[in-house]
């Protein structure tokens, strides 16, 4: 289980590793023996092949992806997906069989960005609602009650829900009063409190033993990476570069964050140690590679990359550390 | 300056909206005088015209008029790369087509006359604001009238349906106080490239071939008859009419087959619905249609349950442009100026790229951006522009043109002069008498 065993309650934003267990009659992963996870895990690593190896293609269809999650120690990948032209949906790619399908089969608008509970009990979610106007959803998939963070009326909209490991909290980024705040609520969706403030600020990621925040802001110029505690505090500045850096994914020991960044001209993928040295580039391909999400293991990126035009599912083998 | 018409462009910044409207709605009933015995000759160098329609207004200091030096409130939180045209920048989600800025000119001083989606656009697309039921004829409604060819429709358009916000239709879509017979015939494509026709939407019940079989689709014309009322009825028959020519005849049906492109010529302009509709357009100015818009969406709207993802982002402005809009447009429009280039297409075919209106300088509540019309940027490639330029200037926060406004008049007379409808054409059209050629595009 790798970095996992070290925090037993990681719940970082692309490490859901625990459970999705949205679905009638699912039940929370731990739950479940251990070892059902294991034929999984073989698989993926028979399919991403050596590390430096090309990246394994997880998903086929080509569609406009965005924000995976993997769930259930690599089982299950749950990712936004345009599924036609005026929707968006979020899609549950069961690694094993290969096989995709609707998250929320009921959906008639538009929901993305998903993050998971640490225990999978609860599923949070954007979702479009109205004009210009859109909620976050926080399903309790065992009670099947849905509670709601509503902005209220007129144009507003929240990104990259995810939750905190050690309480019963969620994070996630919203405008107000002209800047992008990063915000907390309960389980209830009620009890906002604000995080981090200044300039703008999305991708919130937690770091695994839950004690520090690591985001993306555009308050000294243009959107680099930073890290502060989970009360706002001891800001420090990772990245120092003049293109674009965002969507920070805390590796499960804590000691990397995997990003994205135009600085070769190209989203590329990125890794630096979690105090912003060493820092590497993971992909090379003139196409986009964009929305790192940690496996479980510690070895190995899932990402949205494109090839040929099309947007797919990647499962990217590390060197190690 | 050279100006042709009536239009002294030099005044254009004194006149108030509502002369301009008032302009433009009278244009119909003015005497041929009025469109410029000194209209200077431009020698015609568009075959074809492909508009790429970004409907609901990109935002222009995200995209080709990033202002690198202005407050954060202003700037955003992208950074600017350097474009192929030295001392040019574009904000770093379009690198492709900053790369490619040798092939088209800039023009960043674009100015609209009302900040409503619906109105602007048909300002945008016709030159003129309606009034009421006086609507007056689409840029591409004008060039279908004047060179039809063949049985290929004279103007097409690529995407959903007529473009729209939730409230309502944009009327400037088609051939206005002409009628239904100058509309766009609209083709619809998907992110694979499956081509359909919503005109047909109606024939559910017949397969394509049954629709060459004529006695069946009379008889399914009949059932549409009884299922529509007489206005309703001649409106869908008129598309009809030309989407069923469009249909049977094969030239048009093997343009509209993109599986005849080799794969790695489809890879380029990407899977999603906009990239395939830039390949489509290119194939059917090849096969001869005169005038192509590819609709970004169908609704202005960024995120609105039912609505396909416009540019008017109110919300989500960053996260959309750089997540989806940015790369999106930035391979379909960049593949489709290198298939042009490679097949010796563009250099007789006008490609134009714009939305009706720019936005906020400054960042609005909502970490976002509004409507502006008082200055946006456009970008112009083929047909004689001279490339790699910038024409046109805004002030140092996008805020307003510093130079002379280009304005919705001054696009329709330039596309229509370039593609060979002369002054004189026009007067007698009674269309845009007020604009002036934008000399300074052409090479």
């Amino acid at each position: 289980m790798g970095g996992t065993e070290k925090y037993p309650h990681a719940a970082v934003r692309c490490q859901r590793h625990m459970a999705a267990a949205d679905a009638p009659g699912a039940r929370s992963v731990l739950a479940r023996p251990i070892c059902l996870a294991l034929p999984v895990w073989g698989t993926l690593l028979a399919w991403s092949g050596a590390t430096g190896a090309e990246p394994v293609p997880l998903t086929q269809d080509g569609q406009l992806k965005f924000a995976p999650v993997v769930l259930r120690d690599g089982q299950e990948i749950v990712y936004s997906v345009q599924t036609g032209p005026a929707l968006k949906s979020l899609m549950r790619l069961r690694v094993a069989e290969r096989s995709v399908e609707p998250l929320h089969p009921a959906a008639k608008t538009s929901e993305f960005e998903a993050a998971f509970s640490p225990d999978g009990r609860y599923c949070a979610f954007v979702q479009s609602q109205g004009n210009l106007n859109l909620k976050l959803i926080i399903r309790d998939t065992l009670e099947k009650r849905d509670a709601v963070y509503d902005p209220g009326g007129g144009f507003a909209g929240m990104h990259n829900p995810v939750f905190l490991p050690a309480e019963s909290r969620i994070l996630f980024s919203m405008a107000e009063g002209g800047t992008q705040h990063i915000f907390s609520v309960n389980y209830e969706g009620k009890d906002r409190r604000l995080v981090v403030r200044g300039g703008f600020n999305l991708w919130p990621a937690v770091s695994p033993d839950g004690r520090r925040l690591a985001f993306g802001s555009a308050r000294d110029g243009n959107f680099e990476i930073y890290t502060a505690r989970l009360d706002g505090s001891d800001l420090k500045r990772l990245t120092h570069d003049g293109a674009f850096d965002g969507r920070p994914a805390w590796s499960p020991d804590g000691k990397r964050i995997a990003f994205v960044s135009l600085r070769d001209g190209n989203y590329e993928l990125y890794l630096m140690d979690a105090d912003g040295t060493h820092v590497r580039r993971l992909t090379h391909h003139p196409e986009r590679d964009d929305y790192p999400c940690w496996h479980p293991d510690g070895k190995h990126l899932v990402f949205v990359g494109e090839r040929a035009g099309r947007f797919d599912l990647y499962l990217l083998a590390l060197e190690p550390p | 300056m050279l100006e042709i018409g009536s239009f002294a462009s030099g005044d254009c910044q004194k006149i108030t909206r509502r002369a301009f409207l008032r302009a433009g709605v009278a244009a119909p009933f003015l005497p041929l005088a009025a469109w410029g015995a000194s209209a200077q000759y431009v020698q015609p160098r568009a075959r074809s015209v492909i508009l790429l329609w970004l409907w609901g207004a990109p935002s222009h200091l995200d995209t080709f008029d990033p202002k690198p030096t202005a407050p954060l409130e202003y700037r955003g939180p992208f950074a600017s790369i350097a474009t192929r045209t030295p001392g040019v920048r574009f904000a770093e989600i379009l690198p492709r087509l900053a790369e490619r800025s040798h092939r088209f000119v800039v023009i960043r001083s674009h100015r609209n006359f009302d900040s409503d989606h619906l109105k602007a656009g048909t300002i945008a697309l016709t030159g003129v604001l309606e009034q009421g039921f006086a609507v007056a004829p689409n840029f591409g409604a004008i060039v279908a009238r004047q060179q039809s060819r063949g049985v290929l429709p004279a103007f097409m358009a690529i995407g959903r349906g007529s473009p729209r916000d939730v409230v309502g239709i944009m009327k400037g879509y088609g051939g206005g106080i002409w009628g239904h017979q100058y509309d766009p015939v609209l083709v619809h494509c998907d992110p694979l490239g499956q081509v359909d026709i919503p005109a047909f939407q109606l024939l559910p019940d017949l397969s394509p071939a049954q629709l060459q079989a004529r006695r069946q689709v009379l008889q399914a014309l009949d059932r549409v008859h009884r299922k529509l009322d007489a206005m309703a009825f001649a409106q869908w028959n008129a598309l009809y009419e030309r989407a069923y020519a469009l249909l049977t005849a094969p030239e048009t049906r093997r343009a509209l087959d993109l599986s005849r492109e080799p794969q790695k010529v489809r890879e380029r302009y990407g899977q999603t619905a906009f990239g395939q509709s830039c390949l489509l357009a290119r194939r059917l100015v090849e096969a001869g249609v005169p005038y192509v818009q590819v609709n970004w969406s169908q609704y202005v709207e960024a995120m609105t349950p039912n609505c396909d993802f416009g540019w008017d982002t109110h919300i989500y402005n960053f996260e959309l442009l750089a997540d989806r809009h940015g790369p999106i447009l930035d391979r379909a429009f960049a593949a489709l100026l290198d298939d042009l280039q490679e097949r010796g297409l563009l250099s007789q075919t006008l490609v134009l790229c714009m939305g009706e209106f720019g936005r906020t300088p400054r960042i609005n509540a909502q970490a976002s951006r509004d409507h502006w019309p008082n200055v946006y940027a456009s970008i112009w490639a083929g047909a004689g522009i001279e490339p790699g330029r910038v024409l046109g200037e805004s002030d140092r926060r996008g805020e307003e043109p510093l130079t002379e406004p280009i304005t919705p008049p001054m696009v329709g007379t330039t596309i229509l002069e370039l593609m060979g409808i002369t002054s004189e054409m026009r007067s007698r059209l009674g269309v845009l008498p007020n604009g002036r050629v934008i000399h300074e595009l052409i090479g």
